[in-house]
């Protein structure tokens, strides 16, 4: 497939690359933020081309990040930009691709600790890992091109979860992130057409970054006190020790002023919620591949050709990997009233159904 | 009957009742049948996230007496529950993921489950009577009585009970009546407890004693039913004591006694566990506890309490039955930890204590469980030889023989051969 578009070209031969180094990889990342200019409203405050997460086995994150531009010069700004967002993502790695590059901002990248690369950099860099034009960045080019058409679908049926993925995820912790997915499930869950590919992707779309934000919580857990599950979910979905109080307080005194107000402090999904994070500390190696295994189940709704191409999830991730992978689509199908037809390719072992494409 | 009380009763009969044949069972039990097997084997396949070789999960369910066809529709029930999704490759099945819960019990849905599944009359009344049956054995006459079932019904409750030896009954040698018993929970002729009964021919005496399940290691300082406080006085019900900061008190337990020596040595530790973690919740003078089962899960992960100033003499019953010792924090002058010691008893002790809690009364240990689970072990599905060890035999089964030859087929199946072949 001809690419015209040069920093797109590079954006996917970038996203093939940490796709095959283990990465889940999300293209063109707008950071906002809301503020109170006149009325409260969204704001870009920068936008980017590639994130890229890495889940490791005890739940600690690496994240990497890219920016990948078709010219010669502006070398510095780029640099000093992915220095920013390397800094505000905590990341471990920051690529700046470049048509070309000067010696003297591929020095400063150096001491900044950015990889800097050209385009014959970067094709050497994916022969030593083994990324080839065909399947790796065809494929990539593929799934982009399908995902693009089904954008204007995905926002005119469902506006708030598309623009939700889009603007607000990167920028909010992750306890804030289930609860905002989970009621986002809940509210399109009667409008869901399980035979509409624009709907069947956005849902998994929603899915994918439900697992970083799980993934997240469950590194926390970790962290605090891993022999604690339960009483550790709660208080990360409270927003930490300090907060739970203070919201504990607040709920103390409500209840006192309204008695049987129905009003609950955590989500009613807590315990289970409490159980998937269990399973993955149950299953921690396994876990850690639940991000990209996700993302394939997202990638061959798109692709029907993309297991044949690559290989199938349980090929490639493995049998523990998919189960765990699909616990949270039962948590989220348990939690929200989505037909369980939206997940029925993915929950099966059998894709294409019956052999066939889409 | 809470649904977390008729399965646990369910699971407690299985084994009596995978074992018979006959139109009976196949008529009146079916239901009870396979739930009961599929919360055997939630305790077998809990934990494991995927099976990619079901044969092993039916070896495993065979040694513990579960016949293939209950299996499958054993595995039937559990994927309605969604506790397991079941894959098939041409109608055989390949792969079996599962989701039983893991931070909760699996009882709870279970028991739901039964209760949906529109159960016969004889199998609502068969757990009801064995679930009376756990507090104290009674004259067949006041079982039918109280049940209000015909007596036809309850000669065919006491025959598959007998059959399935969790149900029997003895002539009382004081009146010659009938009393029924369960062997799985209580002794022949409990002298002390058909006394009471005699003594309040007029009160629900069984649904007193029941009503202390409630809230197992009730301070008995709180009990004023005379039933109850008679029961008490006559050593009906086991009350065991802690003596620290506030005095001597003592515990009120329902009176299950387990069978064997060895069964009724776990209970009275399991019973001392309750107790002491009851004293610092109700009686401690510095910080009282504020959840008896966080505590316990607590001691289960870490095998420690503590320290606290109070453990010295609070834990010291455990210390005297071989729980754990007490030892002094080196940080400090006047606080204690409490270690457990790690036996396989101790560790079986403390979690019936922890199913105090959450079930409310513990249930029967299956013989085989830790070897069956053995065989999901990465590496052990090689070595199997005979998973049959010593154990506590609840009652005499007929299991299979298995000869070299099966022993070898078995082998070829675990490390990975095609059946068939």
């Amino acid at each position: 497939m001809a690419i015209n578009d040069n920093d797109l070209r590079l954006k996917l031969k970038v996203s093939a690359l940490l796709r095959k180094m283990g990465y889940a990889v999300f293209q063109e990342v707008d950071l906002c933020t809301f503020s109170y200019q006149n009325k409260y409203s969204r704001k870009q405050v920068t936008d980017f081309d590639v994130l890229a997460v890495l889940l490791e086995p005890d739940f600690a994150f690496s994240i990497a990040v890219a920016e990948c531009k078709n010219v010669e010069e502006r070398a510095m700004e780029f640099l000093l930009k992915l220095n920013g967002l390397k800094s505000f993502f905590g990341a471990q790695k920051a690529y700046l691709v470049q048509r070309r590059l000067d010696v003297n901002a591929r020095e400063v990248a150096r001491e900044l600790g950015i990889w800097c690369f050209d385009e014959e950099n970067l094709d050497t860099l994916m022969s030593g890992i083994g990324v080839q034009e065909k399947p790796h960045v065809e494929l990539e080019c593929a799934v982009y091109m399908e995902k693009t058409k089904l954008i204007k679908e995905q926002k005119k049926d469902f506006p708030k979860p598309t623009k939700y993925l889009k603007y607000d995820f990167w920028t909010l912790p992750e306890h804030r992130n289930i609860i905002n997915l989970m009621h986002q499930f809940q509210q399109i869950s009667d409008k869901v057409d399980a035979t509409k590919v624009s709907h069947a992707v956005l849902v998994h779309q929603m899915a994918v970054n439900l697992s970083v934000a799980l993934a997240q919580l469950t590194g926390q857990i970790v962290r605090n006190n891993i022999n604690n599950i339960e009483d550790g979910c709660k208080t990360r979905m409270l927003g930490g020790s300090r907060e739970r109080r203070d919201r504990e307080a607040l709920f103390d005194t409500l209840a006192k002023v309204l008695p049987d107000n129905g009003l609950t402090l955590s989500p009613e999904y807590l315990p289970k919620l409490a159980e998937v994070a269990a399973r993955l500390i149950n299953g921690a190696i396994a876990a850690s591949k639940i991000i990209p295994c996700l993302d394939h189940f997202t990638r061959r709704i798109l692709v029907p050709s993309y297991d044949t191409a690559l290989g199938s999830p349980l090929v490639i991730y493995g049998d523990r990997t998919v189960k765990l992978a699909r616990d949270i689509l039962y948590f989220i199908l348990s939690n929200a009233k989505l037909p369980e037809a939206i997940f029925a390719d993915s929950l099966s072992d059998n894709f294409p159904p019956d052999g066939k494409d889409k | 009957m809470e649904n977390k009380i008729i399965a646990a009763r369910l699971q407690d009969i299985n084994e009596g009742m995978v074992r018979q044949i006959g139109g009976i069972t196949e008529v009146y039990y079916n239901k009870s049948k396979r739930l009961g097997a599929a919360v055997r084997i939630c305790n077998i396949i809990k934990g494991q996230d995927v099976i990619t070789k079901p044969e092993i999960l039916l070896i495993a369910a065979g040694e513990m007496g579960i016949s293939a066809d209950t299996v499958d529709k054993a595995l039937g029930e559990l994927e309605e529950i969604g506790y397991i999704t079941v894959h098939r490759t041409g109608g055989e099945i390949s792969k079996i993921e599962e989701r039983i819960p893991l931070l909760e019990d699996q009882y709870s849905q279970i028991g739901e489950k039964w209760q949906g599944s529109s159960p016969t009359e004889i199998e609502r009344a068969t757990l009801e009577i064995i679930d009376d049956l756990m507090v104290a054995p009674q004259r067949e006459r006041e079982i039918v009585k109280k049940h209000g079932i015909d007596n036809k019904a309850f000669a065919l409750i006491s025959d598959v009970g007998k059959s399935g030896s969790f149900y029997k009954n003895y002539k009382s040698p004081v009146d010659g009546s009938s009393i029924g018993y369960s062997p799985l929970y209580h002794d022949e002729n409990p002298e002390k407890i058909m006394a009471l009964f005699d003594k309040y021919p007029e009160e629900d005496v069984s649904g007193k004693i029941r009503s202390i399940r409630a809230y197992q290691g009730m301070p008995v300082d709180v009990i004023n039913d005379p039933v109850l406080m008679e029961a008490i006085r006559m050593g009906c019900i086991p009350t065991p004591s802690v003596n620290s900061s506030r005095g001597t008190k003592h515990f009120a337990f329902t009176p299950l006694k387990g069978v064997g020596k060895l069964e009724k040595n776990l209970l009275e530790k399991a019973r001392a566990i309750i107790s002491c973690v009851r004293y610092g919740q109700h009686f401690a003078r510095i910080t009282r506890i504020a959840t008896p089962l966080l505590i316990l899960k607590a001691l289960e992960r870490r095998k420690r309490i503590g320290s606290h100033s109070e453990i010295l003499r609070q834990y010291a019953l455990l210390h005297k039955l071989g729980v754990g010792i007490i030892s002094r924090d080196p940080t400090s002058t006047d606080r204690y930890t409490f270690n457990l010691l790690d036996t396989p008893e101790n560790m079986r002790a403390l979690e019936l204590a922890i199913q105090y809690l959450t079930i409310k009364e513990p249930t029967k240990e299956e013989p085989k469980i830790k070897e069956v689970r053995q065989l999901f072990l990465p590496g052990m599905a090689g070595i199997y030889g005979s998973v049959s060890k010593t154990r506590i035999d609840l009652q005499s089964v007929k299991t299979t023989t298995l000869s070299d030859d099966s022993i070898q087929q078995i082998n070829y199946l675990l490390i990975g051969g095609s059946s068939g072949y």
